[in-house]
């Protein structure tokens, strides 16, 4: 951002603007506004009240998707996916939608700090540069502790940093999926610690063992569009996904076939399929060495479940070159295993791409170990912690935060106040994503770009600014050094700056990736490393007892490794599996909960190693009997207040050079003590209820719905064109829940609080419905996004004494706010139970927090009903937009409904059902298409389309 | 034909009193000071009536999350009580218009307090459709007048609106008829009193100079009125059970429910008139004018009206098995034997149970038993509309909504509010105005003596 030009830039104007509006609207409430001043001159492009969109890039977490930033009036309002960007493709995840949300926290840090102190920033830099200079003159080392900077201009400069001093950088990714030994095995397998790139699209079969793609994985958004392609893909090409974990995961929850395993036994599991492939592999290379390497470790026992093992090997053998095999275990052995089955299986080149690996995992574990050593040992003269929180994030954290008050010199970079930066003496008050510049490379061959899209709300600085000023660069401001570091990669010269602004503008530009310098490519060790850590791999001993009780850490989709546990959206948004919200659990088998004699609610004392955490159980079918999910990212200082009985990442630990955070052997009892959970859900099961399908087959049509074809009395409404419907492919729709944050953000959802919730008075005009069918230890997941159904007769208008909700020409059923008395009959009368009222006013009183609000919907009043309206404002606009072209022509029309339009699995499809080309009208015709309570004759606008569950017979033990 | 072919010759008054007896004991409440049976049961109403005006100021402040609602039941006391006191307000005019066009001796000495009972329930239940809703301060836009908005016009396909209609012109009716019945008496009374008190009832006597013109327009307007009203009987719960029945959840939309809901309001109302009227006959003393033949009836008519209701309760539960609908037969079995098992219960105990002891006559004339009886009929028929308004609603057709309600304090404090309502107005009624129409016990007593006479 423009701070020290003389002449004001466009957007830095178009910045202040913003925040010249922001300031009015806070000084509302306090102050009638006295002067006025109108535009002397207009600036250009922006008219007051017409929302302009810029292309940026997420910095939620290091999977970078890319953004299409909603400016209106100066502010940011909402983030969209941005739909050229190659790995995202339009897709953003629940916290990337709620990431708008963290820009207006009051609780960011609003200026420097020094000991606690509030200072300028000339005091810090002169503070720093003194204590630096001490360290050079030290014998003494500097570290930079990180998360994995897939930004390459932060990185370099974070690296050259350090130069002088021989720092160290230790990138470390916070969260309960550990990468390292992934990393390690890769980088034993081909040279680079980094994880290849995974294709779904070309596989036939994927077997996860514990990976959790599509929720809480690495690029969860990449993941879960290629993964839902290729189930849509599935008619001509039958596709098949077997995971097999301990805890459930979204994934798990997807799978056409979930397997219950402990973390050694998914480890036998693979070393013994490896076995097998290997035998059955003779002539490719590698396989014999393979084989004779396992001979001699005497790892490769047999499964307990042998059919089911020698079935699931029959499908790999069978999809050779055709499968994909991905492992989220942090043990190298089962890494490396996993490595060689898919080489051995030919899928290396197909549907793994090493040539193209993956840059947003780089935290390898022993280096942060090192790093610890280090710091305990009081060699550390100087630790910069950049948007890291090792104190609430690592084992030990009081003996981190000790070590760092004794440095001569610790930082904290964040934009948070954290445990850690309550450790440091200095805190640079960064920016938040949406006030930077930045670049992205999430893959060798992707870079994009995020540029500030408002000026910095509060006295920070951007993160990179600081390694600039405190080594010394000539160019200190950030978007002069990105821009210099690129016109130097690009080698443009003069055409750069022409090329800068439309690579900024579109996100992205083809050059930067062609510029980029891959990584060095290091000789690896290759296939005799590997098949010497097959070797040495000794038969795994269980952590626990087969009856005992080992602990997976997890992390839950809304708030991932619990970075952004402090924003209420993510904190109220119901977790897609236990529908809790607010509130962390212990997921418990039934059958482990019912011989700990616990329900739900129960406080739970979980004891690993003697350190132990106190959470309420919450019964989790599917999950292995043996196997207790601990959620990681609260209990924080930040979110939490540092309630540390709840801190998960407590019982992590370290073993050798590994942070190990599943597996870990456990006791635990109950405490006596309960708690009400707040539940989004109470019931899970159907009830024998037709209301959600699944099939076996793509083509497959849903039995028994034949009878669901209501007859009526009544003539049918006279047909108006367009008129709104929306699909939703219950098969492409992984629970992800970033469609309920974005309807949040969209529609000025309130939030109403973990008490509220408890009393089931949430106010989502989106929710995603599970139920749990089939096998009641083992059963299979159904997602069901349920929102307002806009039945074509729709019992909510007839009983409305007021007329406070009608229907609307193109076939919406729409609530009229202003009229609404609030009798909530119309909610009593809804089969669906998707209307909500305001019980209470939910005004937003933090004049920050209200900058949030989207100003093109009216925020409820109390006592009055709300429900979706299919995003109207956006049909609106678009309305409004052809009307002033002249025409009215709805086809090939890109109205989408926010919760459409952040879709990763592009699940949902919105449209004019008139149109007979158009996409819904096609999509309803189809077989798995159904409607949910359609009997009742309401004719609802919104079809569903039946989910696959694609199941040998014979390997179907749960008979669903 | 004599008069006592045409009537039964029943001892309705004891003691063949003189007329001048009957003025004097009936006009007795309103001309001493009160005992302290009477003031001790009007603190305790006010009271409750104080603390209902304070959590309904409260719920209108803070808005309608301090009750045990949710996104899944919007509906629970509210309208349970609603339902409750609009059918307790059933029996007055049941009373006093179906009654009189059957030529029931009978009502005379309970119609006048009947039809009061009557005014004050409907009040009581007038509070709740204002207070439940979550604005109501803009609860005038439920009425279809001409407005500048628009204009904007009410939806009169909605039941609530019918409710409107029919609650109002209810009340109105009721009103007068109430009132233009005491003309008479208050008649009597400006005659018997001086200075203020004889303003205010010569004022509300209406210039009524007894004549035998005045008599025979009086007896005309009564006999219309009571014309005009007995439809409405049957329309005003018919209405409200239209809430229910022209919905789509399951649970509610049966067609039996206008027949079954207006049964319960009569057999409601019957059980809050013997109460009232057990509790009055003790407090002003009037044991001459309500006599064993009065509670025999009534019980008679809770008998008969219990076992409507029986039966009702037993055709949902067929037709929902008979209908082969999951739905519905899921929401039955879930009154029966789901988490609210024990209202269900309660309510079959209470309503299908209770009045079968009013087969022995013994037990119909003993006042202790009857008491305890028409106070558990009331329970169970609150009961009766809560199963039906927050059962049916807690568990309907996405089970992902599942959920339960558990009513706060504040809602029960309402509750209990409108009970300090309804007793404070009836108290004071009983003492301001004629409870016992003086004019008709005195023609009762007329034809019971003409009858003896005849008979010897």
């Amino acid at each position: 951002m423009t701070t020290t030009d003389d002449s004001p830039t466009r957007r830095g104007f178009l910045t202040l603007l913003g925040i010249g509006g922001a300031a009015s609207l806070a000084a509302c409430k306090r102050d009638p506004v006295r002067y006025a001043l109108p535009y002397l001159v207009p600036p250009e492009e922006i008219t007051p009240g017409v929302p302009v969109k810029y292309a940026s890039t997420c910095t939620a977490c290091p999977a970078a998707c890319g953004l299409l930033v909603t400016v209106l009036d100066g502010r940011p309002v909402k983030l969209e996916g941005l739909p050229s960007h190659p790995l995202s493709h339009g897709g953003l995840c629940a916290i990337g939608q709620a990431d708008i949300r963290d820009l207006y926290d009051s609780g960011r840090l609003q200026s420097p700090t020094l000991g606690g102190r509030k200072v300028s920033w000339a005091v810090l830099d002169e503070e720093v540069a003194a204590r630096l200079a001490e360290i050079r003159t030290s014998k003494k080392t500097l570290y930079v502790l990180a998360p994995t900077l897939t930004s390459p201009t932060m990185r370099e400069a974070v690296v050259r940093f350090l130069e002088p001093y021989g720092g160290t950088l230790v990138e470390h990714d916070a969260g309960a999926h550990r990468s390292s030994a992934a990393l390690e095995a890769a980088e034993l397998l081909t040279g680079r610690a980094l994880l290849p790139a995974l294709d779904i699209g070309k596989a036939d079969l994927l077997l996860c063992l514990a990976a959790d793609l599509v929720g809480t994985g690495p690029e969860p958004v990449f993941s879960m569009r290629a993964l839902a392609d290729r189930r849509r893909a599935a008619a001509a090409r039958p596709f098949r996904h077997v995971q097999v974990e301990g805890s459930v995961s979204l994934t798990g929850a997807n799978a056409d076939e979930r397997w219950p395993l402990r973390a050694t036994e998914r480890r036998e599991l693979a070393l013994w399929l490896l076995s097998r492939v290997a035998a059955a592999s003779g002539s490719v290379p590698g396989a014999a060495a393979v084989n004779e390497a396992l001979a001699a470790s005497g790892a490769a026992r047999t499964p307990e479940a042998q059919p089911r093992a020698e079935a699931l090997l029959v499908e790999l053998l069978a999809a050779r070159g055709r499968s994909l095999v991905v492992s989220g275990a942090n043990d190298l052995v089962e890494q490396v295993a996993v490595a060689l089955l898919n080489s051995l299986l030919g899928n290396e080149g197909t549907t793994l791409d090493p040539a193209h690996p993956s840059l947003v995992r780089r935290g390898l574990d022993r280096n942060l170990v090192d790093f610890l050593a280090a710091l305990s040992a009081g060699t550390v003269g100087g630790v910069v912690v950049l948007e890291l929180d090792p104190v609430d994030q690592l084992p030990g954290g009081d003996r981190i935060a000790d070590a760092l008050r004794k440095l001569p010199l610790s930082i904290a970079i964040t934009d948070r106040p954290t445990a850690t930066a309550a450790a440091c003496r200095v805190v640079a008050a960064a920016h938040h994503g949406l006030e930077r510049w930045g670049d992205f490379a999430p893959r060798q061959n992707v870079v994009t770009l995020a540029q500030p899209t408002i000026r910095p709300l509060f006295e920070t600085r951007h993160p990179g600014e600081n390694f600039l000023h405190w080594g010394g660069a000539a160019v200190t401001e950030f978007r002069a050094h990105l821009m210099g570091a690129w016109q130097e990669r690009t080698k443009l010269g003069l055409a750069f700056a022409s090329f800068w602004d439309g690579a900024v503008s579109d996100g992205t530009a083809p050059e930067l990736a062609a510029a980029f310098a891959p990584s060095p490519h290091r000789a690896g060790e290759s296939l005799e490393a590997a098949v010497r850590v097959v070797r040495s791999a000794a038969p795994a001993a269980p952590a626990a007892p087969a009856d005992g009780i080992e602990v997976d850490l997890i992390e839950e989709v809304a708030l991932g490794d619990g970075r952004r546990a402090h924003i209420p959206w993510l904190r109220e948004l119901p977790d897609p599996l236990t529908r809790t919200s607010w509130t962390p659990c212990v997921r418990v088998a039934p059958e482990r909960a019912r011989a700990l004699g616990t329900a739900d609610g129960d406080i739970l004392r979980v004891d690993v190693a003697g350190r132990a955490i106190e959470l309420p159980v919450r019964i989790m079918p599917g999950q292995h009997p043996g196997v207790l999910g601990l959620p990681v990212g609260y209990g924080r200082l930040d979110g939490d207040a540092g309630e540390a009985s709840r801190n998960a990442y407590r019982l992590a630990r370290f073993e050798g050079t590994r942070l190990l955070t599943g597996g870990l052997a456990a006791h635990a009892v109950k405490t006596g003590a309960a708690m009400s959970l707040p539940l989004m859900q109470v019931e899970s099961t159907t009830h024998g209820r037709a209301i959600v399908h699944q099939v076996a087959r793509p083509d497959a049509a849903i039995e028994g719905v034949e009878h669901q074809k209501a007859v009526s009395l009544w003539p049918d409404l006279p047909q108006s064109s367009p008129k709104w419907e929306m699909v939703i492919d219950l098969d492409a729709c992984t629970g992800c829940s970033a469609c309920v944050v974005a309807c949040q953000a969209e529609n000025n959802l309130p939030v109403v609080g973990a008490d509220e919730m408890r009393r089931n008075r949430d106010m989502y005009w989106l929710r995603i419905d599970r139920y749990f069918t089939g096998d009641a230890a083992n059963p299979d997941v159904l997602f069901e996004p349920m929102l307002c159904q806009q039945c074509e007769n729709a019992p909510c208008e007839t009983v409305c004494p007021v007329a406070a909700t009608v229907h609307s020409e193109d076939g919406l059923n729409v609530q009229v706010y202003n009229r609404c008395v609030g009798t909530r009959y119309c909610a009593n009368n809804c089969p669906y139970k998707v209307r909500r009222f305001n019980w209470f006013s939910h005004t937003v009183e933090s004049p920050v927090e209200r900058l949030v609000l989207n100003p093109n919907v009216v925020y409820r009043s109390r006592g009055v009903m709300e429900k979706c309206t299919f995003c109207v404002q956006r049909i609106q606009a678009a309305r409004i937009a052809m009307r002033k072209q002249g025409h009215e022509d709805w086809r090939g029309g890109d109205v989408q409904t926010a919760c459409q339009q952040t879709c990763p699995a592009r699940a949902i499809t919105f449209g004019d059902a008139t149109d007979p080309h158009g996409e819904v009208a096609r999509l309803k015709q189809g077989p798995r298409a159904f409607q949910v309570l359609a009997e009742l004759g309401v004719k609802p606008s919104v079809t569903y389309l039946a989910r696959v569950r694609n199941r040998p017979r014979a390997a179907d033990g749960s008979g669903s | 034909m004599s008069v006592a072919a045409a009537y039964d010759v029943e001892t309705l008054v004891l003691g063949e009193p003189g007329y001048g007896t009957v003025t004097a004991e009936l006009a007795a409440p309103m001309e001493t000071r009160p005992g302290g049976g009477w003031l001790a049961l009007f603190l305790v109403s006010l009271a409750a009536l104080l603390v209902g005006v304070a959590l309904i100021t409260y719920t209108i402040a803070t808005g309608i999350g301090v009750w045990g609602l949710n996104r899944t039941i919007g509906w629970g006391y509210d309208i349970t009580n609603f339902v409750f006191w609009v059918g307790i307000g059933h029996a007055g005019t049941l009373i006093s218009a179906i009654l009189l066009l059957f030529r029931q001796r009978w009502r005379t000495s309970i119609a006048r307090a009947a039809e009061g009972m009557t005014i004050f329930a409907v009040l009581c239940a007038a509070i709740f459709p204002l207070i439940h809703m979550g604005r109501p301060w803009l609860a005038f836009w439920v009425f279809p007048y001409p407005n500048t908005r628009g204009p904007i016009s009410v939806n009169f396909r909605s039941p609530l609106l019918w409710d409107v209609f029919a609650i109002s012109t209810y009340f109105t009716v009721s009103l007068i008829f109430w009132y233009v019945g005491m003309i008479p008496d208050f008649g009597t009374m400006r005659d018997r009193s001086k200075g203020l008190k004889q303003r205010v009832y010569g004022f509300l006597s209406f210039g009524w100079d007894g004549g035998a013109r005045t008599w025979q327009r009086y007896e005309k307007a009564c006999l219309l009125l009571a014309g005009l009203a007995t439809p409405l009987v049957v329309s005003v719960h018919t209405i409200v059970s239209f809430d229910f029945a022209t919905s789509v959840i399951p649970g509610w939309h049966t067609t039996i429910f206008p027949p079954y809901f207006v049964a319960g309001a009569v057999f409601s109302g019957f059980a809050m008139v013997i109460t009232l009227l057990l509790i009055t006959r003790w407090a002003l003393h009037l044991e001459r004018y309500i006599t064993a033949v009065h509670l025999d009836k009534m019980a008679k008519v809770l008998l008969t009206t219990g076992m409507i209701v029986g039966f009702a309760y037993s055709t949902e539960l067929f037709i929902a098995w008979y209908s082969d609908n999951p739905f519905e037969r899921f929401t039955f079995l879930n009154r029966a034997f789901g988490p609210y098992a024990w209202a269900y219960w309660v309510m079959v105990f209470c309503n299908v149970v209770t009045p079968q002891i009013f087969w022995w006559k013994r037990v119909r004339h003993s006042v202790p038993i009857l008491f305890v009886a028409a106070i558990l009929v009331n329970v169970g028929m609150w009961f009766e509309r809560f199963n039906i308004i927050v059962i049916s609603l807690h568990r309907d057709y996405l089970p992902s909504s599942w959920s339960h309600y558990t009513p706060t304090l504040v809602e029960v404090g309402i509750l209990v509010g409108s009970f300090g309502l309804f007793f404070t107005c009836f108290l004071l009624f009983v003492r301001l105005a004629p409870v016992i129409a003086f004019h008709e016990v005195k023609h009762t007593v007329a034809e019971q003596v003409e009858a003896a006479h005849a008979a010897r």
